[in-house]
């Protein structure tokens, strides 16, 4: 398990961390949600030791991440970078070695993680010869290669067509299912709403919402009713503790809250007109997540 | 897992992508080709007996002179003979080029253009050969008469130190200064560029992910100290082959002597100059801002390279200071040594400080470097690099 214990971390007059802390078991995928300056970065280049916090501690399976203990991590940085001049094979089979597997057994990986990525073809290209999704495969290659205990991945979707979310996604859930413990950024939060089962806010430094995805949104005492109604024109007007959202013709999303009286709603539905479609939910993850970093 | 394997890692990488490289492989053929050149021209150009020389002779058989003139000729160099009827003909010849230089009865004739080394060889030739007629004449036997003749060898004792600069080996001082000070500007800016490229493709913060940043810096040293060295012996063993070819003579065994100063010193201002390099590039983020970087330490290696240079001519004073100074040493003191004027206690007093030294840059320079090889964005200046010491 990973844990992170109160970090702070500030740079100059900029507060980066701030009492950040939070846990991921083994198996477990986390999506790792925040504006931008939030402060993701710099939690995901603290567990690798590349960021120096000023206080506070990050542990694995409860102990000090020694640098033998971070060769069992994966990581894709933020900013993407290969060596350019150095062929996919070589290179991945080099950054296996780099974290401790033995040449053969490097190279076997890096053989089996290139044809898995789609890149079994193009195995002695260089870097800078590759396209631009490719290259973001060889660089998912060197992260996965030595079949890592924890993967840390930053902005892993960013760029990508939605083929390649959608092979990512399966890859990264497969990950879980074989035990690895997964903690991704990203600001695509319907997708980290479909991926994962829990979510990680962090805002100003500071964790705002950690918890189970749909326990976050039940927890919350917004709903949301999405309605169309044919003919009803402004229903709604006359309930209490309802308010429009979104109208567009005869469609329209409406706020209320988790105690409002359901039926008095869809009665005033049905008297208005035809009812199309009626649903009544929590909100969404993005509505969660707005909620949370703009208190 | 062991540091000294994720060190070798770095190295080999290092290394290995760099022996491949196109910029090696053509950067080794023009040192070589530069290195055949130096050697190869003063043999055709210089004042050398010729690769090869003519000798004529008036109303004789010249084998017998030609025979001893390749006795002392160097290896490579043929001598023919001619023989002229009278000496009319003889200088004719000589005037229009077909001979080098005439001998007659009683005199040698020479032109402006005859090899001076030449000259002197035929002149002791001749001469001896007199001397040898003379002895007959007197009745001694040839073993009395070489006993005599080897009398006339007076040993010369050189009284101010050991031996004093001979030309030979100043000049391989001069080269050693010239290969020193080359060898130390072109493997730190791989260092340098090594450095800032990792930084600018960011593919540092995924190596940093798994090793540790001084692991990083003593790999990339190594590997790219250790190919430095195979392009140095490349072009060593190549110089040393051609050398020995084209018979420069005195060459082969100035070398013995100075090659292992020049390997020792080398290492250590490779090590001394190297951390300083990295540290140089962990301060920029672009390639383009790499030269910046690089130069005022350019600028450092160039003084006791120009002073080396310049003052080859003779002792200098202010080299000798200057290969007192331990950033110096490694430029200054080869050459000193070379040129044999450098006193036992010098060479161990500027080891132990050169020593010293590396060991204070390898901890300085290593903090720069870990303090700033992820710092991107702010431009380098030496306020980041103290800033960097200070936190």
């Amino acid at each position: 398990m990973l844990r992170l214990t109160d970090l702070s971390k500030r740079y100059g007059d900029v507060v980066a961390l701030d009492g950040c802390s939070f846990t991921i078991e083994r198996g477990e995928m986390v999506g790792f949600l925040g504006p931008n300056g939030a402060g993701k970065t710099t939690t995901m280049r603290t567990i690798f030791g590349l960021v120096r916090p000023d206080s506070g501690a990050v542990t694995w399976d409860g102990a000090p991440i020694t640098p033998d203990v971070r060769l069992r991590f994966g990581y894709m940085p933020e900013e993407r970078g290969l060596y350019p001049k150095m062929p996919i094979d070589r290179q991945v089979a080099w950054f296996a070695e780099l974290h401790g597997m033995p040449a053969e057994d490097a190279r076997a990986a890096t053989g089996r993680w290139l044809h898995e990525l789609g890149l079994g073809e193009r195995t002695d290209a260089k870097v800078e010869e590759l396209s631009h999704g490719n290259q973001q495969r060889a660089q998912l290659a060197a992260a996965l290669v030595h079949d890592p205990e924890l993967l840390v991945l930053d902005e892993p979707f960013a760029g990508l067509d939605p083929l390649g979310v959608e092979n990512l996604a399966g890859l990264l859930a497969e990950r879980a299912t074989a035990g690895t413990a997964v903690l991704f950024s990203s600001h695509q939060l319907d997708l980290v709403e479909d991926l994962c089962e829990r979510a990680v806010i962090i805002d100003h430094g500071q964790v705002v919402l950690d918890g189970r995805i749909a326990e976050l949104r039940a927890g919350s005492r917004r709903r949301y009713v999405d309605a169309e109604v044919i003919g009803g024109d402004t229903w709604w007007t006359g309930l209490d503790h309802i308010e429009p959202v979104q109208v567009d013709g005869d469609r329209v999303r409406l706020l209320t809250d988790v105690d409002v009286d359901l039926q008095r709603i869809v009665d005033a539905a049905a008297a208005a007109g035809t009812v199309r479609r009626f649903s009544f939910e929590p909100p969404s993850l993005s509505e969660i997540f707005r909620e949370a970093v703009e208190a | 897992m062991n540091p000294l394997r994720t060190v070798l890692l770095i190295a080999r990488r290092d290394f290995m992508e760099r022996l491949r490289s196109r910029a090696f492989q053509i950067s080794t053929g023009i040192s070589l080709l530069l290195v055949i050149g130096v050697i190869v021209a003063p043999t055709l150009f210089g004042d050398v007996v010729g690769l090869s020389a003519t000798v004529g002779v008036v109303g004789e058989d010249p084998a017998a002179l030609v025979a001893a003139l390749e006795e002392i000729a160097p290896p490579g160099a043929t001598i023919d003979g001619t023989t002229f009827p009278d000496e009319a003909a003889a200088r004719a010849a000589l005037e229009d080029g077909t001979v080098d230089l005439v001998v007659t009865d009683d005199a040698i004739l020479a032109t402006s253009d005859t090899p001076s080394s030449f000259l002197a060889a035929a002149t002791s030739v001749v001469a001896a050969q007199r001397v040898a007629e003379r002895a007959a004449e007197l009745g001694l036997t040839p073993q009395e008469a070489a006993d005599l003749l080897a009398a006339t060898d007076v040993p010369v004792e050189r009284i101010d130190g050991d031996g004093g600069p001979d030309l030979a080996a100043q000049g391989i001082a001069f080269f050693a200064s010239v290969i020193m000070f080359i060898a130390i500007v072109t493997y730190g800016q791989w260092i340098l560029l090594g450095v800032v490229e990792e930084k600018a493709n960011r593919v540092v913060e995924l190596v940093l992910g798994a090793v540790l940043p001084r692991r990083l810096l003593a790999g990339k040293i190594i590997g790219i100290g250790a190919l430095g060295i195979l392009q140095l012996l490349i072009v060593g063993v190549v110089g040393f082959g051609t050398a020995v070819a084209v018979g420069a003579t005195g060459v082969p065994t100035v070398i013995g002597t100075i090659a292992g100063s020049v390997i020792l010193w080398f290492l250590l201002g490779y090590a001394l100059y190297a951390t300083a390099y990295a540290a140089a590039g962990s301060l920029v983020s672009r390639t383009e801002e790499a030269q910046n970087a690089a130069f005022p330490l350019t600028m450092i290696v160039m003084i006791p390279y120009l002073i080396a240079v310049t003052a080859l001519t003779g002792g200098s004073e202010l080299l000798r200071y200057v290969s007192y100074v331990p950033l110096w040493s490694p430029i200054a003191m080869p050459v000193r040594m070379a040129a044999g004027d450098a006193a036992p206690w010098e060479v161990a007093l500027t080891l132990v400080l050169t020593v010293a030294t590396i060991y204070v840059f390898v901890r300085v320079g290593g903090r720069i470097y870990e303090a700033n090889i992820l710092r991107t964005g702010a431009k380098g200046s030496l306020r980041a690099a103290l800033r960097s010491l200070r936190d």
